[in-house]
C-alpha cells in the first residue's frame, strides 16, 4: 500500500512539474515586458541607436546609463512592434545601459569597448630645441589624433624646475584652450603677465622661466584621446634657459641659398634665429617677377632656424620675391613689427613705421 | 444667382488677401532670411540671446557665428527657481555618459521665456544645446533648425592674402554679446598673440567691422596692445554707451561704443585693476532698487560688484603701477560671497542664475535674488 502511495505521489509530483515547465514556458512566452531582439547599430566605432521589439508605447520607455538617474535624451521611431532610440549623442563605448518602461528595467545592453590599433602619440613639441630663451612666450604641443575636449590640458602637463628641485607653474590657464580645427595642436602661453615687465604677476612672481636654470616638462600618459584613450607614455621635454630675446626678427638678417635654374631643388632661407613653428609656415609665400604664386611646399628644419622651399614646377631663370607677413613671431613673441615687450622710455618705442608684409628677393640665373 | 456668385467670389478673395497679408505681418524681419535645415556647427564656444527668441553661437571651429531661432517665445516675467545639484551628472547622465566626459562651455537665460540654456560639449567635442524647461533638461536640435550663418572673416587685407594660399587664422571666440542690432565678439588667436573684436549687424550681411582694441595697462605703465579680451558688456552712463571690457590680466577698460569704428585703433580707459592671478569669466548687468551695477565672475576671486555710478564719476585713467600684489586699483567694488561661479545670468529682471562648483566639487546650478547681489 506504501508502494502504490509513493508511486501516486511521485506521478502526482511529475504532471505538476511539468504542468509548472509550460506555465513558465507559457508566461515567458507572453511576457510583453521583455524587449526582444536587442541590436545595436553602429557607425565606425560610434553606436548611434537601438533598435527593439516591444509593445510599449514610446512616452513610457526611457533609457538610462546604468546607475544614473536621468533619462537619456533622445528620439524614438516607432514602426509595428519594432522601436528605434537614437540618443542625442551616440552611446559611449564600454557602456551598459537600462531600458525602463515606466520605473521598471526591462532590458540592458552593452556597447563594445574600443581599443584603438594605434595609440596616440606626441607627434612634436615646439620649440623642438632644448634651449630657449627666457622669454619664451608659446609652446606649440601636436598630437597624432585629436584629443579629449573636456578635462584641462593642464591637469596633464607638470614642469619640475630641475636646477632648483621645485615643481612649478609656467603656463596661463586659460578658460578656452587654444587648440587648432582637429583638436591635435595645443598652443600654451607662458603668463604674459609675467613675461611682460612691470605688470603684477611680473613683479611679484617673476618671469616663468629664469636665465641659467633647467626645466622638465612632463606630459602625462594618462591624457586620454578623444576616444578615451590614454597616451602611449609620458613625455618629457627638457628646457635649458638661455638669457632674453630683446630683438625683433628681421628679414634683412636672413640670408639664401639660391637654388638652381631648372631643378626642384630647395630654396634654403636660413633665419638667423629659431622662430614660431606655426606662424613661419603659414606667413610666406613666393612670387616669381610677375607677381604670380609659386606653387610649392614649406618644411622647417634645423630646430626652426631654417625654411625650405621646394617648388612644384623646376625653377625658372629670373628675379623671386619672399613676401613674409609681420604677423610672423619669433619664439619671445616679438614679430616683425614690434617687440612682445615695448619698453615705452626707449627711443625707438612708439615706432609707426609698420609694414604688414615684409619682402626679401633673391634671383636665379 | 450670378449676383450670389460674385459677391462669394469676391468675399473669398478678400479673405485669402487679408489672410496673406497677416501672414506676411507675422513674419520677423530678422528671421526673414533664415533658413531650416542643419547648420553644422563644430563647436559650442559661447552663446547669447537676442531678440525674439533668437539664441546667437559662436563656433571656433568653425570661425563662424550662427543666429538660431528657438521659437522659444512665450513670455514669462518670472524665472523658475533653481538649486540642482549634481548638475554635471544630469547633464551627463542625459547624454548618457559620465560627468568627466562632458565640459558646460557656456549659458544663457531666454530674456523672453526666462528658460535656462546651456552649451555642452562632450569628450570627442560633440556640441549639444540642452535647455531647462523647469528642472527637466531638454534637447534643442541642431540639426533641423530655422537659423542663419556669418563666417568671421579676417580683415580684408589679410583675406586676400589668405585667397592666395595662406591658411586662414582661427579665433578662440572668448566672450559674445547682442546689443542694439548688433552681434559683438571677441576671440583669441591660437598662432599669433594677439585678439580680434568684431562688431557684426544682425540681420547678418557680408559687413562685419573689426576694430584693435588698445589699452593703457594700469598694472604696468606700458602700452598694451595686445591683451585679450576675455569678458565685456555695454554700459550705458550718463546717457552714453561704453564697451566695458575685462582683460586676462584683470584690468577694466571703458571703449564708448560710438568710437569703435571698423579698423580703428582705440585706446580703452582703464577704470580698474582687479589684481592679479585673476581673470574675468562673465559680466552682467541688472538694477537694485533701481539703481544699475554690474557684476563680475572670475577664476580666482569672488564675484565682484560695481555701482554703475561710481565708475561714471571716476574720471581718472589708471596710468601709474599698482605695486602692491593682487591689489586692486581705481574703481571700487564689493566682494560678494560667492566664489568658483563658471556661468552667471540674468534669469529676470530681480534674480541671476549660476552655475558653481561647490567647496566638496559638486556642480550645482542656483538662482539669487538680486537684492542679495
Amino acid at each position: 500500500m506504501d508502494v502504490i502511495f509513493r508511486d501516486i505521489f511521485i506521478k502526482k509530483i511529475r504532471i505538476f512539474l511539468i504542468f509548472f515547465c509550460f506555465s513558465v514556458i507559457y508566461s515567458c512566452k507572453n511576457n510583453t515586458d521583455l524587449p526582444l531582439d536587442i541590436t545595436i547599430n553602429y557607425e565606425g566605432t560610434d553606436a548611434l541607436n537601438v533598435t527593439f521589439v516591444s509593445n510599449k508605447a514610446t512616452k513610457d520607455l526611457n533609457f538610462f546609463l546604468q546607475g544614473m538617474q536621468e533619462p537619456i535624451l533622445g528620439d524614438f521611431e516607432k514602426a509595428n512592434d519594432k522601436i528605434l532610440f537614437r540618443p542625442i549623442v551616440p552611446f559611449s563605448n564600454g557602456k551598459t545601459y537600462d531600458i525602463k518602461y515606466l520605473e521598471k528595467t526591462i532590458g540592458s545592453f552593452s556597447i563594445n569597448a574600443y581599443t584603438p590599433t594605434n595609440a596616440t602619440l606626441i607627434s612634436a613639441i615646439y620649440p623642438s630645441r632644448d634651449t630657449v630663451p627666457e622669454n619664451l612666450l608659446k609652446m606649440y604641443f601636436v598630437f597624432s589624433k585629436p584629443m579629449q575636449e573636456v578635462q584641462s590640458a593642464l591637469d596633464y602637463i607638470e614642469v619640475f624646475n630641475v636646477t632648483d628641485s621645485i615643481s612649478t607653474s609656467i603656463f596661463l590657464e586659460l578658460q578656452n584652450e587654444l587648440w587648432n580645427e582637429n583638436h591635435t595642436e595645443l598652443t600654451l602661453w607662458l603668463d604674459p603677465g609675467r613675461i611682460k615687465t612691470d605688470l603684477i604677476p611680473n613683479r611679484t612672481q617673476g618671469l616663468p622661466l629664469e636665465e641659467g636654470k633647467q626645466y622638465q616638462i612632463r606630459i602625462l600618459s594618462s591624457w586620454t584621446d578623444a576616444q578615451n584613450n590614454k597616451l602611449d607614455k609620458d613625455y618629457i621635454k627638457n628646457i635649458y634657459v638661455a638669457k632674453k630675446d630683446r630683438t625683433k626678427p628681421s628679414v634683412d638678417q636672413w640670408s639664401i641659398i639660391v637654388p638652381t635654374s631648372g631643378t626642384n631643388t630647395p630654396m634654403i632661407l636660413t633665419l638667423n634665429e629659431p622662430l614660431d613653428a606655426m606662424l613661419a609656415l603659414e606667413t610666406m609665400l613666393i612670387y616669381n617677377q610677375n607677381k604670380e604664386l609659386v606653387k610649392g611646399t614649406f618644411e622647417l628644419t634645423q630646430y626652426e632656424e631654417q625654411l625650405l622651399f621646394t617648388p612644384v614646377e623646376p625653377w625658372k631663370p629670373g628675379l623671386y620675391h619672399i613676401s613674409v607677413t609681420s604677423i610672423l613671431e619669433d619664439l619671445a613673441g616679438n614679430n616683425l613689427n614690434h617687440l612682445f615687450d615695448v619698453d615705452l622710455t626707449a627711443k625707438d618705442a612708439v615706432n609707426n613705421h609698420h609694414s604688414e608684409v615684409h619682402e626679401l628677393s633673391f634671383k636665379i640665373r | 444667382m450670378k449676383k450670389l456668385l460674385y459677391v462669394s467670389l469676391l468675399c473669398g478673395l478678400a479673405l485669402t488677401t487679408i489672410s496673406a497679408i497677416t501672414e506676411t505681418e507675422n513674419e520677423s524681419v530678422l528671421t526673414s532670411n533664415f533658413t531650416v535645415g542643419n547648420p553644422e556647427i563644430a563647436s559650442i564656444n559661447s552663446i547669447s540671446f537676442g531678440p525674439e527668441g533668437i539664441l546667437f553661437v559662436g563656433d571656433s571651429k568653425n570661425a563662424t557665428l550662427y543666429a538660431l531661432d528657438t521659437k522659444d517665445t512665450e513670455q514669462l516675467e518670472k524665472g523658475t527657481a533653481l538649486n540642482m545639484i549634481d548638475f554635471d551628472t544630469k547633464v551627463a547622465g542625459s547624454l548618457g555618459t559620465t560627468a568627466d566626459q562632458v565640459k558646460i562651455t557656456d549659458m544663457a537665460v531666454n530674456p523672453i521665456s526666462k528658460k535656462v540654456y546651456l552649451s555642452v560639449h562632450t569628450n570627442d567635442g560633440t556640441p549639444v544645446l540642452l535647455r531647462l524647461n523647469g528642472e527637466k533638461l531638454e534637447n534643442v536640435s541642431l540639426k533641423n533648425i530655422n537659423h542663419s550663418k556669418l563666417a568671421l572673416n579676417n580683415p580684408v587685407a589679410t583675406d586676400k592674402k589668405d585667397r592666395r594660399g595662406r591658411s586662414q587664422r582661427k579665433w578662440a571666440i572668448a566672450d559674445l554679446k547682442y546689443h542694439n542690432g548688433t552681434v559683438m565678439l571677441s576671440g583669441l588667436s591660437n598662432k599669433e598673440f594677439s585678439s580680434i573684436f568684431r562688431s557684426i549687424p544682425f540681420p547678418f550681411t557680408k559687413a562685419q567691422d573689426y576694430a584693435s582694441l588698445e589699452i593703457w595697462h594700469a598694472a604696468h605703465g606700458r602700452f598694451e596692445t595686445y591683451a585679450p579680451i576675455k569678458a565685456f558688456d555695454v554700459i550705458s552712463m550718463n546717457n552714453k554707451e561704453y564697451l566695458l571690457a575685462s582683460y586676462t590680466c584683470t584690468p577694466l577698460v571703458l571703449f564708448p561704443m560710438e568710437d569703435l569704428k571698423a579698423g580703428k585703433h582705440l585706446k580703452g580707459r582703464t577704470v580698474a585693476e582687479l589684481g592679479s592671478g585673476n581673470a574675468p569669466i562673465d559680466m552682467i548687468s541688472f538694477k537694485k532698487d533701481g539703481k544699475p551695477f554690474f557684476v563680475m565672475s572670475n577664476t580666482n576671486r569672488s564675484v565682484m560688484r560695481f555701482d554703475y555710478d561710481v565708475i561714471a564719476n571716476f574720471k581718472e585713467t589708471l596710468t601709474e603701477t599698482v605695486d602692491e600684489f593682487a591689489v586692486a586699483k581705481g574703481v571700487p567694488y564689493v566682494s560678494l560671497p560667492m566664489v568658483n561661479v563658471l556661468q552667471l545670468d540674468n534669469l529676470d529682471a530681480d534674480t541671476v542664475v549660476y552655475l558653481q562648483r561647490s567647496a566638496d566639487g559638486d556642480l550645482v546650478l542656483r538662482t539669487r535674488p538680486t537684492k542679495w547681489m
